[in-house]
């Protein structure tokens, strides 16, 4: 019986094989980026690429870092590691937030040695005080990173947090980089009698409604408390209102750095106020609106309305640059003027000039699948807009545009690169804007300057004979380089006004890219083993690579070909 | 015999004041003034840069009060001049929070201030404004393993009293950093509750939710974004985890939680929140919403689990059905729920119970109806019947939802014609209760006199079965309603006038004074009045619907308290009896309870 017995094992373990492969498994381990520390407790992800839907398998490391996956259907993976106090780590990725290498894993594999390194974040803290060195509870403390934008150098917040009555803050989970560290003072006027005070720098996220049975009260919440003469402004860290003066604070991979105290002071506010008046007819006009925005990384907005006297208005403000803005859409009259405020009060009579009418054609095969878009070219965010639909001749015309600086876009393919390009849709991969003129002026590498009624027309040209770009990068060895950024940039020339034309693609397992969809002309072409993202809009970090990069001509409806030797 | 010779001089003033036209005196009488301190409360230290404001109330109900405001010096003094006579309210404040308002004629921090009266030419000085420093709590939260949680939000509650239930509401909401540590502070002095939920990550963004010291009202959270779903790691296995609020001490239970006593200045640390009894395993919901109309699967239908147990922060996890009618709402706790589901237009909707339990829902079938029209009669009692009075139109009949639901629309109003008849469309979800209002241009004294469906009383019954439950007038809508519903108006309330003294005889200022009517009524919340007494312990209560009241002067009680069954047991002994009858006007002399 024995004998028979051991004999029909042998049958069937043949044919088990056969009828259902024995699963995969994936062994691994999660380390300390840049050690062989084990991250114990770390939640391991493995998702199959192509099946979004589907759960991902999860596994949790051991105190020595290993993990491991049993029954793993093959497949194509992303492994990701996470864990509280860790930035997310995906295998095969070079640093932090380049992109990882997917896994194949084919049936019944063992696979093993997978190795995900994990960068701790890092965390700052300190604290916000007055001129009395009086805590400053309630403000805003934010990590700021510089970026590019449109050849100018702006701030975007990274994190940020409110100081509670201690004048504390902590902000945590930092990715490890250099930042700026900028404070928010409390708003001059107080939120509006019965108005709970929502502490947010970001304002009431979605999703969560707050509710209340009523709302009358007596009195008017926190202000600032301070006098006429005098507002705050965003402070950077060591202490000051200016950005250039402003010092980089280094937080390095698990650092904990402490005592970044910033202490805040008022700065001389004055009063700003005149007639808004007709500029054609001389006469004031009531109720019109006024902003005043100010020039800058962190733009403020402060505004009021003329009274029945034409009179405006507005206390308190700052000293520093600023557009002072008036549209009076019904009149169709209105006017932006820069101003430049000082420590003394001020008049300004805002003189609403008629809009003008700019029109022009848009010469492409499909004229009506395109918008036209003015953008005002000051250093605002949400600078004003006026966007037109061409006709099916692909005639257009824009009748409310007050005189002004003007970039011109075409939507959706040249549009600014705020905060990253936008993705045109399929059909339109290989159109560009081949021109954009009106009269001599060379719109697509220039700006639109209104300042009466222009006497020409708006001649813009849609080309379909977009250019491709592939290659290989290879490292010193000549090795193929994997998961690396390949960055696409036009000639120095061009590169502050034109972002539209920055390409970037990643290298696959074999080190190749392709780039498609590219307008014709010269560019150059750079790989970073190691870069942050969007480094290269800095013209400070470019510098110090121009000579590295491989210089290409982009010829219309042809592909290009190099290889390139990564930058390490 | 003294309060009895007040209350003669008080009736004197008040004649006189009826005999001369208001604009008269404010014409030709002389001014008068204000003059006082505001200092740091039960010391004499003044408080420089704290705005008095003296207000008048607007000159309709419900518009904005006019204000005059000045700021205190250095020595703390604040002085109005050139006032009409009049009644006024007066208030210190001071920017940036870490002083709790004062309030003129208030006994505590919390306590509500009365207003003053000014008569012509008076010169009111040495009026003192104390103001509590605000305070704070501060501790950590952690996980059954000791690890601190960051993105937790912490709320600091308090107690109010919704239709006799004891219920928390929230005063300020901040998060915990990378080390589990969290600062609640500008909390006014007082009792607090203290609870920790942790929020996902991704979209928890840094919302501190900060009430000012001077706030009014009471605040609730719904968050309908993703649930807190954690993966964690127990016994080596990753498993998927929610969270309910969880109080100081440890316990889920609202009712069981423990109070933090901040005092005036003070911060209360160590206020540690142990999160293991609120962490469970997050259960799912999954099913298909139905049209009854059609009969068919109801897609892009809108699913949302309210959990049944009110809290100051609650999550309503949802689901949006897709082309099928089929939906999974994931990141449920173990508590009890009710699911709300409408169709893409909204009006067609229901309602399913969820029991508390551990286990998935599965295959659950929701079936979405429209609701029903009522049609009904109102009149007023003793007014013959026409096809045209004038004040009916002016009327307004709601049939809301009780308790209300976020997100799905109250039944619109219906305005009544000449003869009173109307109709509410669209009363739903069925299965639902609902109360009755009647709003608009009401007449001067008018009440409501009762609201029946047929023969059914639905003003005064009882119609919740389970212990616990609030107890009052409603309308339980299972189906087509085929009775009409008849409303009767009265005219004639009445009004009470009073003096609180205390054991002495002496009149007692200041002090809350309740109307409640008797018990079998107690339940009827539209019914309670409440005051506080002035400076010569005088008070009146307006408005009152004829019927048989107990009146009680309490020293101090928490807003609401009287609502409270349980509470007022103790205390019913300590109440006056009145009875109010049509158009009566009662006057009353009552001891303050201690």
């Amino acid at each position: 019986m024995r004998c028979l017995r051991i004999v029909l094992m042998f049958f069937a373990v043949p044919i088990l094989v056969a009828q259902n492969p024995e699963p995969a498994s994936v062994q691994g381990l999660a380390v300390i980026a840049g050690s062989d520390d084990p991250v114990s407790r770390a939640v391991i992800e493995l998702r199959r690429i192509g099946d979004g839907a589907a759960e991902p398998l999860l596994a949790a490391t051991q105190s020595n870092g290993t993990f491991l996956f049993r029954a793993v259907p093959a497949g194509r993976y992303t492994l990701v590691a996470t864990r509280n106090g860790y930035l997310p780590a995906e295998s095969g990725q070079r640093s932090s937030g380049s992109p990882g290498v997917p896994i194949v894993i084919a049936a019944g594999q063992q696979v093993t040695g997978i190795r995900v390194a994990m960068t701790p974040t890092a965390a700052i803290s300190g604290r916000i005080l007055d001129r009395g060195g009086q805590a400053m509870p309630g403000v805003a403390v934010q990590l700021l990173k510089p970026l590019f934008q449109e050849g100018r150098r702006t701030m975007v917040v990274m994190k940020s947090m409110l100081t509670n009555d201690l004048g504390e803050y902590r902000i945590f989970w930092v990715p490890p980089d250099s930042y700026y560290v900028n404070v928010i003072p409390p708003p001059d006027t107080p939120a509006g009698g019965g108005t709970p005070l929502v502490l947010s720098p970001f304002g009431q996220p979605t999703g969560r409604s707050l509710w209340s049975n009523q709302s009358n009260i007596a009195v008017s919440p926190v202000g600032n408390g301070l006098p006429e003469t005098e507002a705050y402004l965003p402070i950077f860290f060591p202490g000051t209102a200016d950005e250039n003066a402003a010092t980089l604070v280094e937080l390095q991979p698990g650092a904990d750095v402490r005592g970044i105290d910033i202490h805040v002071a008022p700065f001389r506010a004055s009063r700003i106020r005149g007639l808004v008046l007709n500029g054609t007819s001389r006469q004031p006009m009531p109720g019109i609106g006024v902003q005043l925005i100010s020039i800058g990384p962190n733009p403020r907005t402060l505004q009021t309305t003329s009274d029945a006297m034409g009179r405006y208005a507005i206390p308190k403000v700052p000293v520093g640059p600023y557009v002072l803005a008036s549209l009076a859409q019904q009149a169709g009259m209105g006017r932006l003027m820069p101003v430049e405020v000082r420590d003394t009060d001020m008049e300004a009579n805002i003189e609403l000039q008629p809009f003008y009418t700019v029109s022009g054609r848009i010469v492409a095969p499909n004229p009506t699948a395109f918008s036209v878009r003015l953008r005002l070219d000051y250093g605002i965010s949400n600078a004003p807009q006026f966007n037109v639909a061409p006709a099916a001749d692909g005639s257009f015309t824009l009748r409310t545009v007050p005189a002004g600086e003007y970039r011109l876009y075409v939507n959706p393919i040249l549009l600014p690169q705020v905060p990253t390009p936008p993705n045109a849709p399929q059909a339109l991969a290989n159109a560009y804007v081949k021109a954009m003129r009106m009269g001599d002026t060379d719109l697509l590498n220039g700006r639109l300057h209104v300042d009466g009624q222009p006497e020409s027309r708006i001649e813009i040209t849609v080309a379909t004979d977009s250019g491709s770009l592939s290659g290989r990068v290879l490292d010193k060895r000549q090795s193929p380089v994997s998961a690396v950024n390949v960055v696409l940039l036009p000639d120095v020339d061009r590169r502050l006004l034109r972002t539209d034309l920055y390409k970037t693609a990643i290298t696959d397992e074999t080190g190749r890219f392709l780039m498609e969809g590219l307008p014709p002309g010269d560019y150059r072409v750079f790989s970073w083993e190691n870069v942050a993202v969007r480094a290269w809009q800095d013209p400070a970090f470019m510098r110090a690579y121009e000579e590295q990069g491989r210089a290409v001509h982009i010829t219309g409806g042809a592909r290009q070909t190099v290889e390139l030797t990564s930058i390490p | 015999m003294k309060p009895l010779l007040m209350r003669h001089s008080a009736f004197a003033v008040f004649a006189l004041c009826a005999a001369f036209p208001l604009h008269f005196l404010s014409q030709q009488a002389p001014t008068a003034s204000i003059e006082g301190i505001v200092t740091k409360l039960g010391t004499t230290e003044p408080i420089p840069g704290a705005v008095a404001e003296l207000s008048q109330p607007g000159p309709r109900p419900g518009a904005p009060a006019e204000a005059v405001k000045v700021t205190t010096g250095d020595d703390g003094k604040f002085a109005f001049r050139n006032l009409q006579p009049g009644q006024y309210r007066l208030v210190a404040t001071r920017a940036g929070g870490i002083y709790n308002p004062a309030q003129y004629g208030q006994r505590d921090p919390r306590s509500p201030g009365t207003p003053l009266t000014l008569s012509a030419g008076q010169a009111m000085k040495d009026v003192r404004l104390e103001m509590a420093a605000t305070g704070a709590i501060s501790g950590r939260v952690y996980d059954r393993n000791g690890e601190p949680v960051p993105y937790a939000r912490v709320l600091a509650m308090q107690d109010w009293y919704h239709e006799g239930n004891r219920l928390l509401d929230f005063v300020q909401a901040v998060q915990t950093n990378d080390l589990g540590e969290y600062r609640l502070f500008w909390l006014p002095p007082g009792r607090y509750y203290v609870g920790a939920r942790p929020e996902d990550i991704e979209s928890a963004g840094t919302t501190t939710f900060v009430n000012t010291p001077d706030r009014v009202g009471l605040y609730f959270e719904e968050v309908s974004t993703i649930p807190p779903l954690k993966r964690t790691i127990v016994d080596n296995e990753v498993v998927t985890e929610t969270y309910q609020l969880t109080f100081y001490g440890g316990q889920t239970d609202p009712l069981k939680a423990q109070p933090v006593e901040v005092r005036p200045g003070m911060t209360v640390p160590g206020i540690d929140l142990p999160l293991a009894a609120g962490t469970v395993r997050a259960r799912a919901i999954q099913g298909t919403v139905f049209d009854d109309a059609t009969g068919q699967p109801a897609r892009g239908a809108y699913v949302s689990a309210l959990p049944r147990i009110f809290m100051a922060n609650r999550v309503a996890p949802n689901a949006t059905a897709d082309a099928n009618g089929k939906f999974t709402i994931r990141g449920l706790t173990s508590e009890a729920y009710n699911l709300h589901f409408r169709t893409g237009t909204g009006n067609i909707f229901g309602f399913q119970p969820i029991d508390a339990g551990t286990a998935d829902v599965e295959n659950i079938a929701l079936v979405a109806k429209p609701g029903v029209p009522i049609n009904g009669k109102i009149s007023f009692e003793g007014r013959p019947l026409t096809d045209n009075d004038p004040d009916l139109p002016r009327l307004q009949v709601q049939i809301v939802q009780d308790p209300g639901i976020p997100g799905v629309p109250t039944p619109a109003p219906a305005t009544p014609a000449g003869d009173g008849s109307f109709t509410v469309q669209n009363v739903g979800p069925l299965g639902w209760d609902f109360e009755i209002y009647v709003r608009g241009a009401l007449p001067t004294g008018a009440y409501v006199k009762s609201i029946k469906l047929g023969t059914q009383d639905v003003m005064n019954s009882k119609f919740y079965p389970e212990p616990g439950d609030s107890q009052r007038g409603g309308l339980h809508v299972d189906g087509p309603v085929d009775r009409p519903l008849e409303i009767v108006l009265g005219i004639g309330t009445g009004t009470i006038d009073g003096v609180a003294v205390d054991e002495k005889q002496q009149p007692a200022p200041y002090r809350t004074i309740v109307l409640l009517p008797d018990i079998p009524l107690r339940h009827r919340f539209d019914l309670h009045r409440t005051a506080t007494s002035d400076t010569l312990g005088k008070f009146r209560l307006q408005n009152i619907t004829p019927g048989s009241y107990k009146i009680f002067a309490f020293d101090r009680i928490a807003a609401g308290a009287w609502e409270d069954a349980t509470f007022m047991q103790g205390y019913d002994g300590g109440g006056r009896s009145v009875r109010v009858l049509e158009n009566s006007k009662e006057n009353v002399e009552l001891r303050v309870i201690p």
